[in-house]
């Protein structure tokens, strides 16, 4: 189920009213999760059995890793518990089970065809013939997500910073949950599993808070992202027909439409678990306003971001063990991510490339600010401290960083975007081409421009601008304060006008959400 | 005095939220949803402002046309009919014609468009072009385009789901841009049309043999794919299509009198089909058409197949199918004096010949030198 479908437009309301309605929590979280196997089995029914064999495997072993854990005693023979050293082996090898069970779900659904094919190719190279059976299967939506979800509760447990979940129940609904079930944000046990446990009563400030959130979430989805798909698709799908400008207008309308879509859907799920009073993390935080690629990392699918950097980057060894080790590992991590994204050489030179960005400012010492915790919130601090004039020329200044950051990230999106490596590498060198011959009048007096009719194209425009106006106002203060702070009429008046260009605007074909696919 | 905090009172706080989120509701649809009932794009709702002013996307035009425009005789059928001429054929049949193409479309589109004038305009004639791909399918088939899905919501009779048509961005768009086009005068890029007779004509198009001989050698090489046009299914899954669509829409209205009409294609249509295996079955799908209703007192077929004079004038067409207004003046001509209506019996000799004339050496050389 799509959440710009009708069918959720019905089954949101439903579910958020009969939630509300049932008296304890325990109906609640049952209730909670059938709607989340209903709202995930429409996909494909089969694809809940795959969702709750995961479940059932970090389940049992994390109640063995706990078992473990209290068995083991240290070398004074003192219980030792939570960190103690595992001398029985067996929470290591309930931690192996867990993650080969979990792993490979997700590796043979999404990486043995293409494990086999790039085998394949590797072989040929030596001569050695290798023809293996191509298997005829069909990626389970979000499974990258709650896999990686899953496997961090394991891990948590494993680690001692969380006890085993007893009740099958709230695990199950920890990894379902319909909200950010097939993109994410991919929650943490630590901060969304608790919140199973506790009863949320109607508050008409939170609800209202949640359905703005699902309204700017919509506005992003559905009015920019699938009006600028249109504009993507015609040059991308079709790249031997364009060059030049029409390959920069398309790249940036393909950086824009991926920010809205994904940071769309974000706002969608948060707002909808908000209104049914959970709190899921900040996902997305303005981040073409970086002013490094760092930084940007920082501000981009955070959760994401913030999982390899704890689940694989401090195991790793982080930056303890000497510098050429942390940039190795910094690049480790970007080739994950990369990998994450999709079985495809594209994500690879995609994570490749942002990983090499990374290393480079982390040599040149670009970004460091911006890789201390809480940077982006100090930053955003000191901005409201300064004057107007310190702030406005700050800004000027801080244009040349944010531009070139943007450019670099459009460089990496081709390859994000490109249907092959092939088509990429064939793109890159035209991006130059054709300036000479470009007839902006003539692209902009026809009826249908890069595919979308003139009114249509036009509207791209506005709603882009009015887009970056309102990241940019978010950088200074905060619009949901601000509007609680005005008085109702108006208020309601914002609302409605919010509403309608949701409403008015949408884009009338519905597109699924690019980052279904990973 | 009293430590407890004050309790929310839940049932208060619940009507105010409901009663604003009402407010915001109301006054975001508002708006919009008066410029659409104010000009009602096209034409669905029937309150679009005098000169009407129509889109030319066919299934969505449609309805709204087949609801409220003013007509005795409807002509349905795919791009055959959109060449036809709605004065001509008024003229010649002695009553106001209006031509419903959608083009492209199968029979279920074709019956729901029937079905629509029989409901607002109880028209007793209807004019049908039937192509053999119009009956090619399975029952219930709709033929999807990629950039127009078939607005099934505006062929129905439930006003539950006419919101679809109200609340709807495109929709809106054609409103506002037809409200721009009454204030300023202006056409953007002539897309929209403000005379029916011209709607969705293409007769505009360049007509010559090269361009039926590039199209039969694209077809025949495989450069286009023949199956993008016919789906070739069993010829008893068609017939049971034609008893379970064509048939027992005819037979629900006995009162009205059905025009049925095989257009004439071009010959190479019928060599290519004929190369392919396809012919003859497509021809027994037609002679099953003509035994079935030659059974139906209210039914006349006139076949256009064999008129030779026009499928062999490849200066008429546009492709391997579709032919210049040259056609529609013949076959409106040929239908005021009842001219080419054919009997189970003869379009059984009809056949015959046309499978002569396909394979005769005359018609073999036509599509060599297309070839070469």
């Amino acid at each position: 189920m799509l959440f710009n479908s009708l069918e959720f437009l019905v089954f949101f309301p439903v579910v958020t009213i009969l939630y509300f309605l049932m008296p304890t929590l325990r109906i609640r979280n049952i209730l909670l999760l059938i709607a989340s196997y209903f709202f995930y089995m429409q996909y494909k029914p089969e694809y809940g059995l795959l969702m709750l064999f995961s479940t059932l495997i970090n389940y049992i072993a994390a109640l063995q890793m706990d078992k473990a854990r209290d068995r083991i005693t240290d070398k004074a023979g003192n219980k030792a518990g939570g960190k103690a050293v595992d001398i029985t082996g067996q929470k290591k090898l309930w931690m192996a089970i867990s993650i080969v069970g979990t792993l490979g779900v997700l590796f043979f659904f999404k990486y043995f065809n293409f494990f086999n094919s790039s085998l394949r190719g590797v072989l040929a190279w030596f001569d050695i013939s290798y023809q293996p059976t191509a298997l005829d299967i069909i990626l389970p939506v979000g499974i990258s997500f709650y896999t990686f979800q899953t496997m961090s509760y394991s891990i948590d447990v494993y680690r001692g910073d969380l006890p085993a979940e007893r009740d099958f129940i709230d695990l199950a609904l920890y990894v379902s949950f319909f909200p950010q079930l097939v993109a994410g944000p991919i929650e943490r046990s630590t901060n969304l599993l608790h919140q199973f446990k506790t009863y949320h009563d109607f508050d008409a400030k939170r609800v209202s808070s949640g359905l703005r959130l699902m309204v700017y979430g919509f506005f992003k989805k559905v009015v920019i992202a699938d009006r600028l798909a249109v504009i993507v698709d015609t040059v991308y799908n079709n790249p031997s027909g364009y060059d030049g400008v029409y390959y920069i207008i398309a790249t940036v309308a393909f950086a824009i439409q991926i920010y809205c879509d994904f940071s769309g859907y974000s706002d969608i799920a948060r707002g909808s678990a908000r209104i049914m009073g959970f709190e899921l993390m900040h996902n997305f935080d303005r981040p073409y306003f970086s002013k490094s690629v760092t930084e940007f990392w920082r501000r981009w699918h955070i959760s994401l971001s913030s999982w390899f950097r704890d689940y694989l980057y401090f195991p790793l060894g982080g930056s303890r063990k000497g510098y050429f080790r942390t940039l190795l590992n910094l690049f480790i991590i970007f080739l994950a991510s990369g990998l994450w994204h999709g079985a495809s050489w594209t994500f690879v030179i995609w994570g490749a490339l942002n990983g090499v960005a990374i290393v480079i400012e982390k040599i040149l010492g670009i970004g460091k600010r911006a890789g201390k915790p809480g940077y982006i919130e100090q930053r955003r601090q000191e901005r409201r401290n300064q004057s107007v004039f310190v702030r406005f020329f700050k800004a000027f200044l801080g244009i040349i960083p944010t531009v070139l950051t943007f450019v670099f990230t459009c460089f990496t999106w081709v390859f994000f975007r490109a249907r092959s490596v092939g088509e990429a590498f064939y793109m890159l060198p035209r991006f130059l081409q054709g300036f000479d011959t470009f007839d902006l009048g003539k692209l902009l007096g026809t009826r249908t421009i890069l595919g979308l009719d003139y009114w249509e194209f036009f509207t791209a425009i506005g709603v882009v601008i009015l887009l970056f106006m309102i990241e940019a106002l978010q950088g200074v203060k905060s619009p949901a304060k601000a509007l609680d702070r005005m008085p109702t009429p108006m208020r309601l008046v914002v609302y409605s006008l919010s509403l309608s260009l949701v409403i008015w605007l949408a884009w009338t074909e519905t597109q699924t959400f690019i980052y279904f696919a990973f | 005095m009293s430590n407890k905090k004050p309790q929310r009172n839940k049932g208060k706080e619940l009507g105010l939220f409901l009663i604003k989120g009402l407010i915001v509701l109301v006054l975001a649809l508002l708006p919009g949803a008066f410029v659409m009932l104010k000009f009602d794009p096209y034409l669905y709702l029937g309150t679009q402002p005098d000169p009407r002013i129509y889109v030319p996307i066919e299934r969505y035009q449609i309805p709204g046309m087949a609801k409220h425009e003013d007509y005795d005789i409807a002509v349905l059928g795919t791009s055959m009919i959109e060449n036809f001429s709605d004065s001509y054929l008024s003229q010649k049949l002695g009553a106001k014609t209006l031509r419903l193409p959608i083009n492209a479309s199968y029979i279920t589109e074709q019956i729901a468009v029937l079905d629509v004038v029989k409901e607002y305009k109880d028209a007793k004639t209807i004019i049908w072009a039937i192509d053999y791909r119009t009956v090619d399918i399975e029952e219930g088939a709709i033929y999807s385009l990629n950039y127009t899905k078939f607005p099934e919501y505006m062929y129905d009779k439930s006003v539950l789901n006419d919101w679809k048509y109200i609340v709807n961005h495109n929709n809106f768009y054609l409103a506002l841009k037809q409200f721009r086009m009454r204030r300023t005068g202006v056409n953007p890029f002539d897309y929209f049309v403000t005379d029916t007779e011209t709607l969705n004509t293409w007769n505009w198009r360049s007509f010559n043999a090269n361009l039926i001989r590039q199209d039969y050698k694209d077809l025949y090489t495989e450069k286009k794919n023949l199956y993008d046009k016919i789906n070739n299914l069993p010829l008893d899954t068609v017939k049971s299509t034609i008893d379970n669509t064509l048939i027992k829409t005819i037979e629900k209205y006995p009162d009205t009198q059905f025009k049925l009409l095989y257009a004439p294609k071009g010959i190479l249509w019928y060599k290519l089909l004929d190369q392919r295996g396809v012919l003859e079955k497509k021809l027994d799908a037609l002679t099953y058409i003509v035994d079935k209703v030659s059974e139906l007192p209210n039914v006349e077929v006139y076949n256009f197949q064999n008129v030779f004079e026009l499928t062999e004038d490849l200066n008429i067409y546009h492709d391997i199918t579709h032919f210049s207004n040259k056609g529609n003046y013949y076959m409106a001509d040929s239908i005021a004096e009842k001219r080419h209506i054919t009997t189970p019996e003869s379009f059984r000799k009809d056949c015959e010949e046309l499978l002569l004339r396909v394979r005769s050496e005359e018609i073999d050389n036509l599509a060599a030198d297309a070839l070469k």
